[in-house]
């Protein structure tokens, strides 16, 4: 969103001339709050076909400097302007819709919704690169205003200014340049429908769930094999929604298990260690080299909050309300 | 009125005016008026508007389910107090910027 929030475009050759490197291939890549899972996906193509030595993949994102209508009208055009959201929807508009839907149909409660904002703020409070770095309780949660009904501020994350960036090279020459090289063991990308009426399923997102099974096709791995996930929580719901299509929990089950405490550190499979980005902070082009980032430090045995036996993690990033997703699953080289 | 446009090859609806259509492709259908009515599937009430609606009380925005079978996105007007999932609609007005406003019936 650099050109409407910051105005300011070309920012991959602006990147390249800054670190001194003018004369390279540089990229944009735009795909919505997946952007910087589209972008590392690219740079993995780049470098498995052999085309580059080095690919630098970074995200970053400047929103603070800008007025919430403002943010808030830059982030919806992700939408389909023309087919939805020239009604004046929002994307907390829209997760309200799927929230709503979510609820009555698997009678997912508010509570626990809102215990993975709680379990999120408390693990940001833990991280020195969060943004958001309080504890909240549930009623405070609760209690906090409405965005769109029925989100609520503290299911929200905040407007972010942040960036993150990642080197890739041939697996085969990264002990060269750390003594913990993290490998990628499977990519996934897909498309879905970019309209909340094209969706067969509200409660569902298709390009996660396709994205996340090309990924773990590729790494030879099912679901139970990840110990460490970082999961687009846009919005409360929208974690719970991805541990669903990510094969961690049955369809409907997603809220019971926060409530279970399934997807705390020491649970079956730790979801959003780093707060995830309703702690951590969502800036939007950033997003997705954050959420390699934090599974990297997980992987070295130096994440914030530190789970154990982390050897295989997964990021997954989704843009609007499920038109794009990305999957990425990292392990130990 | 709502209108809708019928494909001539798959028969689907789409309420999209446009000239191909959006499940099969084809060119060709007839354009046709639809009841209205409907029913309100799940919404939201927007309470932080975007800068162009800025100027607007919180609104509602519905996933609505029309008899005739297709979906759409649209505006609920009046209170959102008392809505519920199944609540009848009924299309209002059609406006340039918004589309298609609907009505709790």
């Amino acid at each position: 969103m650099g050109e409407r929030l910051a105005a300011q475009g070309s920012l991959a050759a602006l990147l390249a001339g800054r670190l001194g490197v003018t004369g390279i291939p540089a990229t944009k890549v735009e795909g919505a709050c997946a952007s910087g899972g589209i972008a590392l996906r690219h740079g993995v193509l780049g470098i498995g076909l052999g085309l580059y030595d080095f690919v630098l993949v970074a995200g970053v994102e400047k929103m603070t400097a800008s007025s919430t209508p403002d943010v808030t009208a830059a982030l919806a055009t992700a939408g389909d302007e023309a087919r939805e959201m020239r009604a004046g929807l929002t994307f907390p508009g829209a997760f309200g819709i799927i929230m709503r839907e979510h609820m009555a149909r698997y009678g997912t409660t508010l509570e626990q919704v809102g215990l993975v904002s709680v379990k999120n703020h408390g693990l940001g409070a833990a991280n020195p690169k969060a943004q958001l770095r309080k504890p909240v309780t549930l009623d405070e949660v609760l209690g906090s205003r409405l965005i769109a009904d029925p989100i609520r501020l503290f299911d929200c994350p905040p407007i972010s200014d942040g960036a993150a960036a990642a080197v890739l090279c041939p697996a085969e020459w990264a002990r060269d340049f750390h003594a913990k090289p993290v490998k990628v063991l499977g990519s996934g990308h897909a498309t879905g429908p970019a309209t909340l009426w094209e969706m067969d399923d509200l409660t569902a997102f298709p390009a996660t769930v396709r994205a996340s099974r090309k990924a773990y096709a590729m790494a030879r791995i099912a679901p139970t094999d990840v110990q460490v996930a970082e999961v687009h929580d846009c919005f409360t719901i929208a974690e719970i929604i991805a541990s669903e299509d990510l094969g961690y929990f049955p369809k409907g089950k997603g809220g019971p298990a926060v409530e279970e405490g399934w997807t705390g550190v020491d649970g079956k499979v730790a979801v959003n260690p780093s707060g995830g980005l309703i702690a951590k902070g969502h800036p939007v082009g950033a997003t997705g080299c954050a959420q390699v980032y934090e599974l990297v430090k997980q992987l070295r045995g130096e994440g914030a909050n530190q789970v154990r036996s982390a050897e295989v993690g997964l990021a997954h990033n989704l843009g609007a309300t499920g038109v794009v997703s990305t999957v990425t699953i990292l392990g130990r080289l | 009125m709502l209108r809708a446009r019928r494909c001539a090859e798959c028969g689907t609806l789409a309420v999209e005016l446009r000239a191909t259509c959006p499940a099969c492709g084809a060119a060709g259908g007839d354009e046709v008026t639809l009841s209205g009515r409907g029913r309100l599937v799940s919404w939201t009430v927007i309470r932080v508007l975007p800068a162009r609606y800025m100027t607007e009380t919180p609104y509602v925005v519905g996933l609505l389910q029309l008899e005739e079978g297709p979906r759409l996105t649209a505006r609920v007007a009046g209170e959102p107090d008392g809505l519920a999932a199944g609540q009848a609609v009924a299309f209002d007005t059609l406006d340039d910027a918004r589309g298609p406003i609907f009505r709790a019936v």
